[in-house]
């Protein structure tokens, strides 16, 4: 009689035993594969887009959290002594540290140097009539006090408006809140797919082997033996989906910041390509588990041993 | 060898007019199977043949009773201990059970192959194995180019590739025309004659009277004969 151990040999060749029969699955049910495939990478990539948004807006209102300054507008007419005044009662107040005074003839100069070339006399133009307002910059001690000193600001006379950066934060952060609820959303209604799908086609291989199962099981193959093909389909189908994913994401973040960043050099964008790679390399780690999670629900459902 | 006591085994048959249904496929079995004996189990269609091989190999469980193993009671076995049972044992069916997208040769190497042989081994052993069942002239051929008996030898090759100490065949030439029924009975008691235990159901008759073995005669479910010699008239 012969001993059950006898004949086992080393793992190598179950492993190509299992890669050929993949292979064989995957080619037979190369259109529902094919839709896992994409359904997997068009999930993963608006998953990445999600992620990086986020990290951004989060790098954003960082840098406007921790902005000090303040702009006060002062009203286009105010007399000069009037807007001293104000300097004055702002110098004094509580936690704010510096004031700096930015009269209308400073300001037409900036735009005239900034913007224009140095030819043009802006005030000429416009026939020495400059409707510009003066302004002061002020700053607080801490980014803790920016809100309170701003309301104190806009409530003397004469003060057109205070601008400071909180107040676009609160924007900020309600944009972040539905990005984040639409982004969830839209997520876990593609990971459905995606299970659905990669269900689906273990579904259909084991369907479509049904008659080879049988014989595995009737000659006393393993029933980890068994499996493994099937499994290794589902992790080749989350590998594959979340690799196109993760990609795409990659070249095209970093095509993006090149050609964008220097459009918006006042907004502190994730240069770092170190962090999207990171996202990638988690995307394909999260994809292929996935694939591999969910080929072994499908085979309890489906596989009987 | 094999040994079944006081095995009963009831299946669920659903709902009938809102009733649920039972059948008593086997009832109080006690059957000893000898090392080396060649068995032939006879009975109508229904009468529970198919079951008590099932029990065998495990496929289905008996509702009470015991079943010995070679030594072992099998009854409460462990899902992953199933396929150590099955290596013991080689199983043919009526309908072959070959995959249509191999060969013979590939047939039988898939068996080894999912059984872990080496790549060596399985060269060394298929060519013999196609040579004793008699169907090495067919290696390369697909079941689909094949006679019904040459699909059957393929499928017996597969069966015995590792030597099992027993083989249980269902209706083995159920699909079969009678000349070629017996060359394959012929060929089966061939290979029991070098030590392989066999359990065989059929229905045929004329294969059964002739052959001169024990015969285990079922008849719903019970064991209503069991005697050497040729197929009882109960
Ligand atoms: N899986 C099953 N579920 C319910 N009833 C079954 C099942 N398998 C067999 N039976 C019933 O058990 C009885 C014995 O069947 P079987 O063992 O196949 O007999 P045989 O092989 O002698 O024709 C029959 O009445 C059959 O209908
Ligand atoms: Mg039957």
């Amino acid at each position: 009689m012969l001993a059950i151990g006898e004949g086992a040999t080393p793992v190598f060749r179950s492993i190509s035993y299992y890669i050929r029969h993949t292979l064989r699955s995957l080619n037979r049910n190369r259109w529902m594969g094919a839709a896992s495939i994409a359904t997997t990478a068009i999930a993963f990539f608006i998953l990445g887009i999600f992620i990086m948004g986020v990290l951004n807006i989060q790098a954003i209102s960082k840098k406007i959290e921790s902005n000090l300054e303040m702009v006060v507008w002062i009203e286009a007419d105010t007399e000069r002594s009037e807007v001293e005044n104000i300097k004055t009662y702002v110098e004094n107040l509580g936690n704010v540290t510096q004031v700096k005074l930015v009269p209308k003839e400073e300001g037409i100069k900036e735009i005239n140097k900034n913007y224009f070339n140095s030819e043009t006399d802006l005030l000429k133009t416009l026939n020495g009539d400059n409707p510009l307002p003066d302004y002061l910059v002020v700053k607080v001690a801490g980014p803790e006090f920016v809100k309170d000193v701003a309301t104190k600001i806009n409530a003397l006379s004469n003060v057109d408006k205070v601008d400071y950066g909180q107040e676009y934060l609160d924007k900020l952060m309600a944009l972040m809140y539905w990005m984040r609820l639409i982004g969830a959303g839209v997520i876990i209604l593609f990971l459905l797919a995606v299970i659905f799908l990669i269900g689906n086609t273990i579904r259909l291989t084991v369907y479509a082997r049904n008659k080879e199962i049988q014989i595995m099981r009737f000659v006393g193959a393993s029933n980890w033996f068994i499996r493994w093909p099937f499994l290794l389909e589902g992790l080749v189908l989350g590998l594959v989906g979340s690799l196109i994913a993760a990609s795409v994401l990659y070249i095209s973040y970093i095509v993006l910041i090149d050609n964008v960043a220097k459009y918006v050099s006042f907004l502190p964008l994730i240069k770092d390509t170190l962090i999207v790679r990171n996202i990638s390399l988690l995307i394909v780690a999260i994809g292929t588990v996935l694939g591999g999670i969910v080929s072994f629900l499908s085979l309890g459902r489906y596989l009987r041993l | 060898m094999i040994q079944f006591c006081n095995v009963s085994k009831v299946y669920d048959g659903g709902t009938q007019n809102g009733n649920k249904s039972f059948v008593k496929a086997l009832d109080g079995i006690n059957l000893k199977i000898e090392k080396g004996e060649m068995v032939f189990l006879v009975g109508a269609s229904g009468a529970g043949k198919s079951t008590l091989q099932k029990l065998l190999f495990k496929e289905e469980s008996p509702t009470t009773g015991q079943i010995l193993v070679g030594g072992r009671n099998i009854v409460r076995l462990k899902k992953r201990e199933i396929p150590v049972l099955r290596r013991r044992m080689g199983i043919v069916f009526q309908d072959f059970k070959l995959l249509e997208d191999m060969t013979v040769a590939e047939n039988v190497a898939f068996a080894m192959e999912v059984l872990k042989f080496s790549r060596k081994e399985i060269k060394n052993t298929v060519p013999k194995v196609l040579e004793q069942v008699g169907i090495a002239y067919r290696a390369n051929h697909f079941p689909r180019q094949l006679s019904g008996g040459e699909k059957q030898r393929a499928a017996i090759g597969r069966a015995i590739i590792n030597n099992p100490p027993i083989l249980l065949a269902d209706e083995p030439t159920g699909n079969l025309d009678p000349d070629t029924s017996w060359e394959i009975m012929k060929l089966l008691e061939e290979i029991n004659l070098r030590g392989t235990t066999m359990l065989i159901a059929t229905h045929d008759r004329d294969i059964v009277d002739s052959m001169h073995k024990r015969v285990v005669t079922l008849s719903r479910g019970k064991i209503v004969s069991d005697r050497r010699g040729g197929y009882s008239r109960v």
